[in-house]
């Protein structure tokens, strides 16, 4: 499977935007960038709900778009999730499902079931969309766009419209979509958490120009979005082995071990972890203290920001990289030097995703 | 009531009826189009100005007198000028002082009071909504029936009863191009103008507080409709 854009647009007030692109197969592309950067016209162009002259999509072996073919957005197979609330008012929810299911045009993938049981929504059949909160409608809108069967999932900030607290609700949902659903997911978010949360690969886009593609592992230790505050280091490690005292697993991660409290992991499987910025402190000797994970880094890289309080101290361990959030203050007085052997003290470990 | 008036009652509630049904079938995609404005793209602009010159013709009769709408038709229907001609060699008969003249007539002068209520209704349809449907697989005539129509419910109820109202109001262009015809062209409101002009006010009561009455509660219908769509299943 194959997605890829090319697209040239020009609007009126100067908005220019340029991209060509080909996004992976089978996985979550990211759209990571500021409002008005261009996001969502490359997601509109890719469901074919603008048609603008110029602009090349290709899917699979299909031409969507180019100089002679225009493929209408009914006939794209695109299971797309938009930010603002939109389910049909006039219809119940599972009357929102069937205006889905009742136009799917191939069989296979998720099963009604299926839908339902991943989004947990089987206790609001009944209801009108209204009668929902913001994060219930969303559930739904995606359960809703799953149930088309699509080829390709869309979503554009699809969790832009709720307040964090529906935010955190609605996260784990998408994770295990990710994990039940066989076709690439492109996602777009100007929400750094967000992204990192759900993204295996990372496009940035910035005035209309994509300005970089890495894997979300990379990305997350690199650029100048790391002296934001939900900044946090991705990670990858393998389950070592099960602490049943403790209840807690052990992970290795490069020729170290984190310590994670997460049930139910099979040893040998690879997963990935998030190390947020905020949680992870610096010291040079390994002190007694209550904090189980204390690990042998090297700087690699200190970003000061000149001005505020805090500062970004990237670390390396083995092939992978770490960030720690410290007081500038910290910085000047204990006078960290780039290549300089410390410990690393993680308060925080969060499981993001099991991959095979 | 008299024969004659049960006569024209029918032949009102006949014009009333063919008049409305010609304007569902003409009048939704006219203010479907009307409702579609493209922003300032090079192939949107020739659409942009059709519409800004079609848009105030259709709300033409709102402000005309409804005689110089009448004189202008009459001339039409006239088989010296092209339209008389084409429906004379394709009837034999002629438009002006006809059932179907009066059909032309009546559709052209209610034609704002089905469009104007339809076309607030679809532009203020949210335009995500059908670009969602359009995503979940439906073609644009599915859309159209599943999503526009019932979203629009409230626009076609007020759409419909007014253009419906004001035919079987209608006086000056039936009398302009219609005349006075029993069984053809006298509908209620010449009747009454009729027993009027006769001094025979006991028939013309019964024929104005017949419309009258017609009128408020078409009106008060249409109110408690809005109300109730406006309280109940209408989201925003």
């Amino acid at each position: 499977m194959s997605l890829s854009i090319q697209a040239k647009v020009k609007r009126e007030g100067g908005f220019e935007l340029d991209v060509d692109v080909d996004f992976p197969d089978r996985e979550v592309s990211a759209l990571f960038g500021a409002s008005g950067s261009g996001k969502s016209t490359i997601l509109r162009l890719l469901a074919g709900l603008d048609h603008i002259p110029g602009t090349r999509v290709r899917f699979n072996n299909t031409v969507w778009q180019d100089e002679k073919t225009f493929v209408a957005p009914n006939q794209r197979h695109i299971g797309y999730v938009f930010q603002h609330l939109n389910l049909f008012p006039h219809l119940s929810i599972s009357g929102n499902l069937d205006y889905a299911e009742t136009r799917r045009q191939s069989g296979g993938g998720l099963s009604r079931q299926d839908v339902l049981q991943i989004l947990d929504l089987s206790s609001m059949l009944e209801k009108l969309p209204r009668q929902l909160s913001g994060g219930e409608q969303q559930r739904v809108a995606i359960a809703r766009a799953l149930l088309s069967n699509p080829d390709l999932m869309v979503m554009d900030e699809p969790l832009g419209s709720l307040d964090q607290a529906a935010k955190d609700r609605i996260l784990p949902y998408l994770q295990r979509l990710h994990r039940s659903l066989e076709v690439p997911i492109i996602y777009v978010s100007h929400a750094l958490d967000e992204i990192l949360y759900f993204a295996d690969t990372v496009f940035e886009i910035a005035a209309g120009k994509i300005t970089g593609a890495s894997p979300v592992i990379d990305f997350s230790v690199s650029g100048t979005h790391i002296n934001q505050p939900e900044a946090a280091a991705i990670v990858s490690c393998r389950v070592k082995s099960e602490n049943e005292r403790h209840s807690l697993t052990e992970l290795q991660f490069e020729d170290t071990q984190l310590l994670i409290s997460a049930g139910q992991l099979i040893v040998g499987e690879s997963v990935r972890v998030k190390i947020p910025a905020r949680d992870v402190s610096l010291s040079r000797q390994r002190n007694e203290s209550s904090i189980i994970n204390v690990i042998a880094t090297t700087i690699e890289d200190i970003h000061d920001p000149g001005t505020g309080a805090s500062a970004v101290v990237k670390l390396k361990c083995g092939n992978q990289f770490l960030l720690a959030l410290i007081t500038r203050k910290s910085l000047q007085d204990l006078r960290f030097e780039i290549g300089e052997s410390i410990f690393a003290q993680i308060k925080g470990v969060a499981l993001m995703t099991q991959h095979d | 009531m008299m024969d004659s008036d049960l006569v024209s009652l029918w032949l009102t509630l006949k014009l009333a009826a063919v008049t409305t049904l010609v304007l569902v079938v003409l009048g939704t995609p006219l203010a479907w189009w009307l409702s579609q404005r493209s922003q300032g793209r090079e192939r949107g602009r020739l659409r942009n100005i059709l519409q800004n010159i079609v848009e105030p013709l259709v709300a033409l009769p709102v402000v005309l007198p409804p005689t110089v709408v009448g004189f202008y038709l009459l001339l039409a229907f006239s088989p010296n000028s092209l339209p008389g001609e084409l429906w004379q060699s394709a009837t034999g008969t002629t438009l002006a002082f006809s059932f179907y003249g009066l059909v032309l007539g009546s559709t052209i002068y209610s034609l704002p009071f089905y469009v104007q209520p339809l076309q607030v209704a679809f532009s203020s349809l949210q335009q995500e909504l059908i670009e969602a449907a359009a995503t979940l697989g439906a073609s644009p005539v599915d859309r159209f029936f599943s999503l526009i129509v019932p979203l629009c419910r409230r626009g076609f109820i007020i759409a419909i009863c007014l253009s419906f109202a004001h035919t079987v109001g209608e006086f000056g262009i039936v009398l302009m191009i219609g005349g006075n015809l029993p069984d053809e062209t006298r509908v209620l409101s010449i009747a009454l103008f009729d027993h009027v002009e006769a001094l025979d006010y006991g028939k013309a009561h019964v024929l104005a507080g017949g419309l009258l009455t017609f009128s408020f509660v078409t009106l008060f219908l249409l109110y408690a409709v809005d109300r109730h769509w406006q309280s109940g299943t209408r989201t925003t």
